[in-house]
């Protein structure tokens, strides 16, 4: 074998190299067990799971509180004692009852009388009931209790709903014995029909989350990937070896930044994924009747822009990274930029902020700002123009481009490339270094 | 392309007033090569020896095109470091300390990796694989993960790495530290078998017997500068000195005298 049958191949262009050295890139960063975590695992895995231990910490929560006896005091005359019985559901003398069934309140009747002084003295001192009832000096009743403590707020829920329970039956006796009704003194009742769709009120739930954890996944899937192609190179002592790659170094930077692109991307839509199969069971959790449509014209209408931010992110963390010697130094410097991400994402998922034209221009809140609108309703009377989804999507495709040169250009110095200098060191040797080789 | 022949006088590497200046952290330059002039042909093993801090490896990576000259210029096999730094890189094969295998892949994907960078057509890269997997013994451990391997399995895989392309100019940095003494032995042969293949190998060492046994001709560096460059038997001349040792100190007491 001669150098002169390896001559008659075609050496690989500036795409070419990309692509390669994104394979190879994707290849390494998969075999690694924390890219992985992080890119796959963590994405996938982490709404289901959070959801579940949300959803099952909710059941233990009310099986608890269905369990609980809360203790209550009450200070009242005889009369008041009496009329009192049934909206506390007292059934013996003055101990410890309770109505069958109900959720438990055990009262204890006060020997005397107290003032609002008094009741308060008695519910912060020692062995204090979870409620005090008592009665102003106009016989109004007033019950106490402390909001910091989940018993006496558990003990006055239960108060208040037996109360108001019992306040109505005694108005349908007084409407029934006035020969009048409840109907009679309602004509009108006011019927809600609501008639979004079910797309529609999908979109609505998902305009809030999904955009800023589109976001904040893209910068998470991209971390990883881009501090172990730079920094974790020069750790593990292979940069001379890449930069002896007979390709320009445009196309080995180019192909580390579509490899963390990609990386990222993997990362997004996994999470997204998780988001959207775990959303149905925890609103049903909540209590929320609504059945999850997934928007998937509106996804498909924010991939191009998506696209573009993934390139953005991706270049930005592959620059800054190469400024690190270590994978420790690439993650306490990412750490601080994924900061600068989350910013403006939870700002833009914010209710209220919208995507205006000036807002369409600003890096990152625009995406999230785009997204949310059309998630919420391209093209509906009040939804998001046209004009400002193209600007995004144009500004969204000069800002990768601006990224990705400086990238390419930062992270092919030759002072970065064999070990790691300060970005203030690095701009001073800016114009002492020539254009990448 | 005969690659071996496209030199100016035969020369694989001609080095013409090689500099480079580093930057200081506090501003100041630091030249750590300063106006190298030297020549090496085909068919020889040519050494750079000199100490830690001498200014060798600066020399070599200027040579592969990893670093850019601050002044100067080289050939090396036909191409321009300066204005060809791509061609040299295709043209050299490059092997130091430094220069580590890809830990999560393969043996047989980091020289596929490197294969298809180089623009090697598909099956000649193959059959060009499996022959060096002959030649460097790698069939029990090519289709592990380098991660695993011994530093002597690494080395192997290493060599098979910077002679797929079969580079008529073999540039080595040290290349026998940290290598243990079968390893070392192992990698003297290959560095011998280079040059009975006619290639140009520049070898950068601070070991002299190492030097001694291998070199045709010997570039002693010192602070950047070439204090002499010449066969053994001229650098001997020149000093009145038998032994590398005696040489090496001598042109390095010549270079610096001893102050007033």
């Amino acid at each position: 074998m001669t150098r002169a049958a390896f001559d008659a191949g075609v050496r690989p262009g500036v795409r070419a190299t990309a692509l390669l050295v994104a394979k190879k890139e994707l290849r390494s960063a998969l075999r690694d067990r924390q890219t992985l975590l992080y890119t796959v695992a963590l994405p996938l895995l982490l709404y289901p799971v959070l959801f579940w231990i949300l959803i099952q910490g909710l059941t233990v929560l009310r099986g608890q509180d269905a369990a609980t006896t809360v203790h209550a005091t009450v200070s009242c005359d005889d009369a008041q004692y009496e009329r009192l019985r049934p909206v506390l559901a007292i059934q013996g003398g003055t101990g410890e009852t309770a109505a069958p069934g109900a959720e438990r309140v055990e009262w204890t009747r006060a020997a005397e009388r107290l003032d609002a002084s008094a009741a308060q003295a008695l519910l912060f001192g020692d062995h204090a009931p979870d409620a005090v009832l008592w009665f102003d000096a106009d016989e109004h009743p007033v019950l106490a209790y402390e909001s910091t403590k989940s018993r006496s707020v558990l003990a006055v829920e239960r108060i208040r709903k037996r109360w108001a329970s019992f306040t109505e039956e005694l108005r349908e006796k007084a409407l029934d014995a006035s020969g009048t009704s409840v109907a009679a003194l309602t004509p009108f009742e006011l019927v809600r029909a609501n008639l979004a769709s079910e797309e529609d009120l999908s979109g609505f739930f998902f305009s809030f989350i999904l955009p800023m954890t589109f976001v904040l996944m893209a910068v998470m899937g991209a971390f990883y990937p881009a501090v172990d192609c730079t920094a974790g190179e020069k750790e593990r002592g292979t940069a001379e070896t890449t930069l002896l790659l007979p390709p320009s170094r445009v196309g080995v930077q180019l192909g580390r930044i579509l490899a963390v692109a990609v990386a990222a991307l993997v990362a997004t839509v996994l999470n997204l994924a998780g988001l959207t199969l775990a959303a149905e069971p925890l609103l049903a959790a909540a209590g929320k009747d609504l059945a999850i449509t997934i928007p998937w014209g509106a996804f498909a209408l924010a991939i191009p822009m998506c696209a573009g931010f993934l390139v953005v992110a991706s270049a930005i963390l592959v620059a800054l990274a190469s400024f690190t010697n270590t994978f420790k130094q690439g993650q306490a410097l990412l750490g601080v930029v994924q900061v600068a991400f989350l910013v403006p994402a939870v700002l833009g998922a914010m209710p209220g902020v919208e995507l205006t034209t000036g807002l369409a221009f600003v890096p990152v809140l625009q995406t999230v700002l785009a997204f949310k609108a059309i998630l919420s309703g391209f093209g509906a009377e009040h939804g998001p123009g046209a004009a400002q989804l193209v600007i995004v999507f144009v500004t969204q495709l000069v800002y990768a481009a601006l990224a990705t040169l400086a990238a390419v250009r930062i992270s092919s110095r030759e002072s970065l490339l064999l070990g790691g200098v300060s970005i203030r060191r690095a701009l001073a040797l800016w114009r002492t270094e020539g254009a990448p080789r | 392309m005969n690659l071996t022949n496209n030199s100016e006088n035969g020369a694989a590497v001609r080095a013409s007033g090689l500099c480079k200046t580093y930057r200081g952290p506090t501003g100041e330059d630091f030249e750590a090569v300063r106006g190298l002039e030297f020549e090496a042909t085909y068919g020889e093993i040519h050494g750079l020896l000199g100490p830690n801090g001498a200014g060798k490896t600066t020399t070599l990576r200027m040579l592969a095109s990893i670093l850019a000259p601050t002044a100067g210029t080289a050939i090396v096999a036909g191409a321009d470091v300066v204005r060809e730094p791509l061609e040299v890189r295709r043209r050299i094969g490059f092997l130091s300390a430094s220069t580590g295998l890809y830990a999560r892949l393969t043996g047989r994907e980091i020289l596929t990796y490197f294969g298809e960078l180089h623009g090697i057509p598909r099956e000649a890269l193959r059959a060009r694989i499996e022959e060096l997997i002959d030649a460097f013994e790698l069939a029990r451990f090519v289709d592990q993960r380098t991660e695993g391997l011994s530093s002597g399995q690494r080395q192997r895989v290493s060599i098979a790495r910077a002679v797929l392309h079969d580079p008529p100019v073999l540039i080595l940095d040290e290349p026998t530290t940290g290598l243990d003494i079968l390893a070392t032995s192992d990698m003297i042969d290959f560095v011998a078998s280079r040059r009975s293949a006619g290639r140009c190998v520049l070898l950068s060492t601070h070991v002299l017997s190492e030097a001694e046994r291998l070199c045709d001709r010997i570039g002693v560096i010192h602070h950047g500068r070439m204090l002499a460059d010449g066969t053994l038997d001229e650098l001997r001349a020149e000093t009145g000195r038998e032994f590398l040792d005696e040489v090496f100190r001598e042109l390095v007491a010549r270079a610096e005298p001893p102050s007033a």
